[in-house]
């Protein structure tokens, strides 16, 4: 394989996803105060969620336990600012690192099983490292979390420095981070490892027969989705200033899973459009009611009755033929 | 010159002996038919051939080398193709993607090859021409008609450039019209590959084919000629029943 296989392929849809990041930026100058700290929030869960998309979007896999790698990443952050007082690159850094062992480890054992035993198993060890984060709350805090001081969330660069708890910078940092994994996410998906992704998922037994080793193949894609989920969760301690259990526990492994799904599975952008949707929902249900999850859910069955392959999945068989 | 070989191959499902100690030879540069009635065991013989399936027992040596215990994807990459009795295709993708992942598997494999865009797409197209495939390249593969399905799989068996193309029930569900095609394209392939073909339709097994072998019951009944195979009277007797 040659280096010339992995750029990117400038037609459209490159263009296309360069007006969604152009958009995005253009964002920051028109929205208000509140809402564009809303969006440097989604934006840091869109990572996460363009992430998850490749492992079960693109290769199909059903993952229930993603928050382990989201927290491995905050974690990895935001302990080594605490307690080691790491600056923020290194910090960031170690957050990426310890995401990418975990989802490393774990991947190589839960690939061993398919279908709802590999859900169930992912889950599983999901839940020991939210159990674990509470075990060991003498470090962690636990539920309570930690909050991660303003000192270690300047970059600092000759003269320079740059305060990422301001929102304007934060919003940069967010949208910077976004729009390197979307772009590198176009590129995965188009590549010679991406096609052989989607093989897996529409037919394993012919992708292995053509001579491609599936076990491989998945556990890239599952290290790769554990990596942007690493990324998110420590740019999120970064940006945010916080780290806290809530993170580690199940219902971070189902939003992905609902981001991707109502955004549209195997479509690239799908994930931006799924999560700012859900976000703004449920930002605006649970100001009118108390019970705005159900609400949330009823959406959800409307859009599986409506619209099953999610927004971008059906504006793509209408409209957007070969959108990758 | 024995290209692949078996030795006491068996295949059992708990007391059903499906494949039942085999010896079997295929010789290069041959095309060979098996033949036999419905659960003679024909599927789950090449099934294991291609690694699909795992035999009970018995070895499977390509050239003299020992792969029992390779796996399926292995083999594919030591050049055994393997086409589907019931049609398997990444359906939900178009022809073109379908042919340009049995391309870049192979390409990925070669040493020293340059994967380059360019190179993917002319193969591809070649590929998709050969099996007359080519006006179809952004149809999805679930729109075909079954006999084309068929020949997508054979191109994408093709596009492996394999050594030993395994073909179980190629003509299925093909028209009159389209099986004389087959056959043309079949001889063309067997100019640089072996060809191991299950087949029921026996126009098609007597035409092609140099050899034949005849399995029943998960045994070798009869191997020869397509001639010695049609005067055979445990042949008939097998098929036709005695009365």
């Amino acid at each position: 394989m040659t280096l010339s296989a992995l750029m990117p392929v400038l037609d459209r849809y490159f263009w296309l996803h360069i007006a969604v990041i152009a958009a995005l930026l253009s964002l920051l100058f028109v929205l208000p105060e509140y809402h564009s700290g809303i969006m440097a929030r989604v934006m840091v869960l869109v990572v996460y969620a363009l992430g998850y998309n490749l492992l079960f979007g693109y290769t199909g896999l059903l993952s229930l336990g993603h928050a382990l790698y989201f927290s491995a990443g905050m974690y990895g952050a935001g302990l080594a600012i605490r307690w080691l007082d790491w600056s923020l690159f290194p910090a960031f850094f170690s957050g990426i690192v310890a995401a990418t062992l975990v989802a490393l480890v774990i991947g190589s054992l839960a690939l061993r099983t398919i279908g709802v035993a590999f859900m169930i198993v992912t889950m599983m060890f999901a839940q020991t490292g939210y159990l674990l984060i509470l075990y060991f709350n003498e470090y962690t805090r636990g539920d309570e979390g930690f909050v991660i001081g303003q000192a270690a969330r300047l970059i600092e660069w000759g003269s320079i420095t740059v305060d990422l708890s301001a929102p304007d910078n934060r919003y940069l940092a967010a949208w910077l981070v976004l729009s390197l994994c979307l772009l590198v996410k176009l590129i995965l998906v188009r590549s010679p490892t991406g096609r052989v992704w989607i093989g897996l998922r529409e037919n394993e037994e012919r992708a292995r027969l053509l001579g491609f080793n599936p076990y491989r193949y998945k556990l890239s894609a599952f290290v790769i989705s554990g990596i942007y989920a690493g990324i998110a969760g420590a740019l999120y301690a970064i940006l945010f200033g916080y780290a806290g259990a809530t993170f580690a526990s199940i219902q971070y492994s189902i939003l992905p899973l609902l981001w991707v799904l109502l955004g549209g599975a195997g479509v690239v952008l799908g994930p931006v459009f799924g999560t700012v949707v859900m976000f703004y929902l449920v930002d605006y249900l649970s100001e009118q009611t108390s019970a705005y999850m159900l609400f949330v859910g009823v959406v959800l069955v409307v859009l599986v009755l409506v619209a099953p392959r999610g927004i971008l999945g059906s504006l793509r068989r209408r409209l957007l033929h070969g959108l990758p | 010159m024995s290209l692949l070989q078996t030795q006491n191959l068996s295949c059992h499902f708990g007391g059903i002996k499906a494949v039942d100690a085999v010896n079997f030879t295929l010789n290069a540069g041959e095309i060979r038919a098996i033949i036999g009635p419905n659960g003679a065991g024909k599927s789950t013989f090449v099934s294991m051939l291609c690694g699909r399936q795992r035999p009970t027992d018995g070895r499977i040596l390509l050239k003299s080398t020992d792969i029992t215990d390779v796996s399926a994807d292995k083999r594919t990459a030591l050049g055994i193709a393997y086409t589907f009795q019931i049609t398997s295709v990444f359906s939900q993708l178009n022809c073109y993607d379908n042919v340009e992942l049995a391309v870049q598997g192979r390409l990925m494999r070669q040493s020293g090859s340059r994967m380059t865009r360019q190179r993917l797409r002319e193969e591809t197209c070649h590929q998709l021409e050969r099996v007359g495939l080519a006006d179809y390249e952004a149809t999805l593969a679930t729109h075909l008609s079954y006999g084309h399905q068929r020949l997508l799989e054979l191109a994408m068996g093709l596009s492996l450039d394999p050594e030993i193309l395994m073909l179980d029930e190629p003509t299925q569900g093909f028209a009159e019209s389209e099986i004389d095609q087959f056959g043309i394209l079949i001889k063309q392939i067997a100019e640089d590959a072996t060809v191991l073909l299950i087949e029921h339709n026996m126009n098609v097994v007597m035409s092609l084919a140099d050899s034949i072998t005849v399995l029943d019951q998960g045994r070798i009944l009869a191997e020869g000629t397509p001639q010695d195979i049609a005067s055979n009277a445990a042949v008939q007797t097998a098929y036709l029943g005695t009365d």
